[in-house]
């Protein structure tokens, strides 16, 4: 009796977890556990996914403002993108290095993602109901219409344009010499022979979930989730739907005009044009695979989330390609994501339309 | 309605095993039909001198395009279906031959040789092995394969 | 008043294709193109892309939003197609074989995609979108890793170096515009694919005949109300899984006359843009997320593939640049999509409000 009474409880708490995420979480202790065995260094394997989880942190954070206004998942955050995009790049011209560069592009980025994300949201108003699919194309659209201005606008730094016509950007512009790591290596530990902690980025991004964690506890942040979770509710005590949202949306898109340039910077590049395109999704996959819903989310899902992806992405090449001897990296993060965007669209929430 | 489902129980099965059956034969019958093989037309002599090549001729295979082949010539056609009419006009005054063959099924590519045809020689047309060609094509293509889905 | 209302909406409804069209015409002669040579390109990517877009129609009627899942319909074709080339099939016979082949895999993952949609109410298109990448994920592990080694490949000609796996082009040349020069009327120097065309025209017939059907109005009455429609009897969740089916099995068709008037297959990407070629084109051709039919198909596919014609031209000879003109035209084939879906949306809700004035008013008159 005892134990079918644990079975029980075993159970109702793997279904509360998901059974894809312990699949998920097991798939990757399975890989970690066959590491040594193809001769994968687990200590590199360590440090690459941790200095993953922080390039893509703070995107995943991003989500989390809108996914508790209600607003859905933010398949626009390639407008967030954007506004990184056009700090950075602005950085660049300008010639910031260090910490001038990093912090000079946070700070040329921010008024961008403020205008984006409030005109994002001004639209989103307009539409609540098909927000997801509208956010994709106008992200898209919006992808689109920059890769014609990077070609147009009057960059001129001779490490972004490209060298026989001097004019328009490049696809991809070096960091190298700017602020190329600048977080990573700042008051970086080194572990190991492979092992290198980079503590600044990590602290970063600690900060940002602080940051994220004390707003969702302020009074503007308990309206937003109230709007959320129970609209009819937050209408009747007064609050303005349409400004929380509009919030959300602004703060989402900032989160991810900053995360873009934390990504930056560990990869070296600002990869433009077409880049950004489908750059939400592995930010989506990675929150609902942290446990997340359409309409609730939390810092700890975004946390577990991006370390549990970002650890798949790293395990499987090395793993399963040394195993099988062949390269199924790419297919198996195709299905592991989009299945999990799935199995997260066809749950029943409380608050469908 | 549920009495129409017993009674309709035998004919729908009878129905959807037709269907079945026509599927197949469908498949089947496009197959054979439409199965194409590349023939390359080869006028060159026997390294061993066993034969030599034709000093020119046009060659025309199913009623198609007469094409001229002279000495060393090779060129390719393609066959729809298992029966291949070859027909050969010769440059230096021999009569008009037609030429039947059969191609076997199971090949995609053979070689035929018109010399060894026009003299009634053994197995005028081989398997061509085009693989060992197609290697090095193929593996110049391999770079890119993904694009940038999620 | 009741005059302002009604052109409000006329240009609401029309507006993506006006602006459209106005963007077209100035590219026109922009591009440097000529007439003959823009007509006669236009007449063969109708005959090449109308199929597809008519895949769209049903999920539409039956309240599905935009099938952005069609493209499992397509992949299905496509591996029809790589089935057909192993045997060399050419000819119609080698378009049949794929076809055929291609329709029981359409069904399959149309019934797949049609029960995971019915799971995502009110989440349809969204979950489409994800649903079309998901199983871009299989194919790519069936093709890339299954033909050849467990899916035996008969001609070596089209696996991979490594032994298996489908190489990246496929040579379609057996098949090759088999559908175009079967029947081709030039007029004029324009050149008419007329069996490609004869085969649209039974379509719509079909789809025509298709909608007085039982089926057929049961499919529109569960996209204008699913609740009365299942107090009515009708079974909600089969026949929108059944639209889904039909959708997914047209696009399979769609997808191998798309491919044999191009003559090479992308084996990993020529799928890629398909639902989002057909959702652009049936939205700027008129239809809403709730109503398409016949003439949006047509205008639309008009519109954009015009567009798609000039458009880059234009940006080349404007800018000097031939990348402007490509992501112009991709930056209005996505603004298009996204404007409709806006205009869609901004509308019903308009009339939620509508109805809900009325009710009030009447309400207080009684």
């Amino acid at each position: 009796m005892n134990t079918t009474d644990m079975q029980k409880r075993i159970k109702e708490a793997a279904a509360d977890f998901g059974w894809p995420r312990i699949i998920i979480a097991l798939f990757l202790a399975v890989l970690f556990i066959l590491a040594p065995f193809v001769k994968v260094s687990i200590a590199s394997s360590l440090s690459d996914i941790i200095n993953r989880f922080g390039m893509n942190a703070l995107l995943v954070l991003a989500m989390v403002p809108m996914i508790q206004s209600g607003c859905g998942l933010n398949f626009g955050l390639s407008l967030g993108v954007i506004a990184g995009l056009l700090g950075s790049t602005m950085a660049v011209q300008f010639g910031l290095t260090g910490w001038a560069g990093l912090f000079g592009a946070i700070a040329l980025s921010t008024p961008f993602a403020v205008v984006l994300g409030w005109l994002y949201a001004k639209l989103l108003n307009r539409v609540k109901g098909e927000e997801m699919t509208i956010a994709m194309y106008v992200g898209f659209a919006a992808v689109m219409f920059m890769s014609i201005m990077w070609l147009i606008l009057p960059y001129s730094s001779k490490n972004m344009v490209w060298g026989y016509e001097g004019k328009g950007l490049r696809t991809t512009i070096t960091l190298d010499g700017y602020w190329n790591r600048q977080l990573s290596d700042f008051l970086a530990v080194r572990l190991s022979d492979n092992f290198v902690f980079p503590t600044g980025l990590i602290l970063f991004v600690a900060a940002s979930c602080a940051v994220m964690w004390l707003f969702l506890r302020s009074k503007t942040g308990t309206a937003m989730t109230s709007v959320g979770s129970n609209p009819d509710f937050a209408r009747a005590s007064g609050i303005d739907i349409n400004k929380m949202r509009t919030t959300s949306v602004v703060m989402s898109t900032v989160f991810g005009a900053v995360g873009i340039l934390l990504y930056q910077q560990s990869f070296g590049f600002i990869q433009l044009y077409t880049a950004p395109l489908y750059m939400a999704f592995p930010a989506v996959a990675a929150i609902l695979i942290g446990g997340a819903s359409i309409n609730k989310a939390s810092i700890v899902q975004v946390v577990v989330g991006t370390i549990l992806f970002q650890g798949i992405l790293t395990m499987t090449p090395s793993v399963i390609n040394s195993l099988l001897q062949t390269d199924m990296s790419e297919v198996i993060r195709i299905v592991l994501s989009n299945g999990m965007i799935l199995y997260a669209l066809t749950r029943k929430s409380k608050v469908t339309r | 309605m549920k009495g129409e489902q017993k009674h309709g129980g035998t004919k729908t099965l009878a129905l959807r095993a037709a269907i079945g059956v026509a599927y197949i034969a469908l498949l089947a019958l496009f197959l054979v039909t439409g199965r194409t093989h590349t023939v390359l037309i080869d006028n060159k002599a026997d390294p061993a001198g066993a034969w030599q090549a034709i000093r020119g001729m046009t060659v025309s295979v199913n009623g198609g395009e007469a094409v001229e082949y002279m000495k060393g010539d090779r060129d390719k056609v393609s066959v729809k279906g298992q029966k291949m009419r070859v027909r050969v006009e010769f440059f230096d005054g021999r009569d008009t031959e037609e030429y039947s063959l059969k191609i076997p099924f199971i090949e995609d590519t053979l070689l035929l040789s018109v010399p060894k045809l026009a003299e009634g020689l053994d197995n005028p047309m081989e398997p061509f092995n085009l693989y060992a060609d197609n290697k090095a094509r193929t593996d110049a293509e391999e770079g890119e394969r993904f694009g940038q889905e999620p | 008043m009741k005059k302002q209302f009604v052109l409000k909406s006329f240009i609401a409804d029309n507006l993506v294709a006006v602006i459209f069209l106005a963007i077209t015409i100035a590219s026109i002669p922009l591009s440097g193109l000529s007439p003959v040579h823009i007509i006669d390109d236009l007449m063969t990517r109708i005959g090449r892309n109308a199929f597809l877009v008519f895949s769209l129609i049903l999920p539409i009627m039956a309240g599905m939003g935009i099938n952005f899942g069609m493209v499992l319909g397509a992949m299905a074709g496509q591996i029809g197609l790589i089935f057909a080339m192993d045997w060399g099939i050419g000819g119609m016979q080698g378009l049949g074989f794929a076809a055929l082949l291609g329709l029981p895999v359409s069904i399959l993952l149309g019934w797949i995609a049609g029960s995971i949609l019915n799971h995502a109410r009110g989440r349809e298109m969204v979950t489409s979108y994800i649903l079309g990448f998901f199983f871009n994920g299989i194919y790519q592990f069936v093709v890339l890793y299954l033909f050849g080694s467990v899916i035996p490949l008969h001609n070596r000609a089209i696996a991979l170096s490594r032994g298996f796996g489908v190489r990246n082009t496929l040579n379609l040349e057996p098949v090759r515009q088999v559908l175009d020069n079967a029947w081709l009327v030039k007029i004029a120097g324009v050149r008419l694919p007329m069996l490609s065309y004869a085969i649209i025209v039974v379509l719509c017939v079909f789809i025509v005949w298709f909608k007085k059907t039982k089926l057929g109005q049961d499919m529109r009455a569960v996209g204008q109300n699913q609740h009365v429609s299942n107090a009515a009897g009708i079974p909600v969740e089969k026949t929108r899984i059944l639209s889904i089916v039909i959708s997914t099995v047209l696009a399979c068709f769609g997808q191998i006359i798309f491919l044999q008037n191009m003559g090479n297959m992308n084996t990993y990407n020529a799928h890629d843009q398909t639902g989002f070629f057909a959702a652009a084109a049936i939205l700027v051709g008129g239809a809403s997320l709730t109503k398409a039919s016949i003439p949006n198909v047509f205008a639309g596919v008009l519109l954009l593939h015009l567009m798609y014609i000039v458009v880059p031209m234009a940006g080349q000879n404007l800018f000097g640049s031939a990348n402007i003109g490509e992501y112009f035209r991709q930056f209005i084939g996505y603004g298009v999509i996204a404007l409709s879906l806006v205009i869609h949306a901004w509308r019903s809700r308009r009339e939620a409000e509508k109805a809900r004035a009325l009710l009030r008013s009447e309400g207080e008159e009684a």
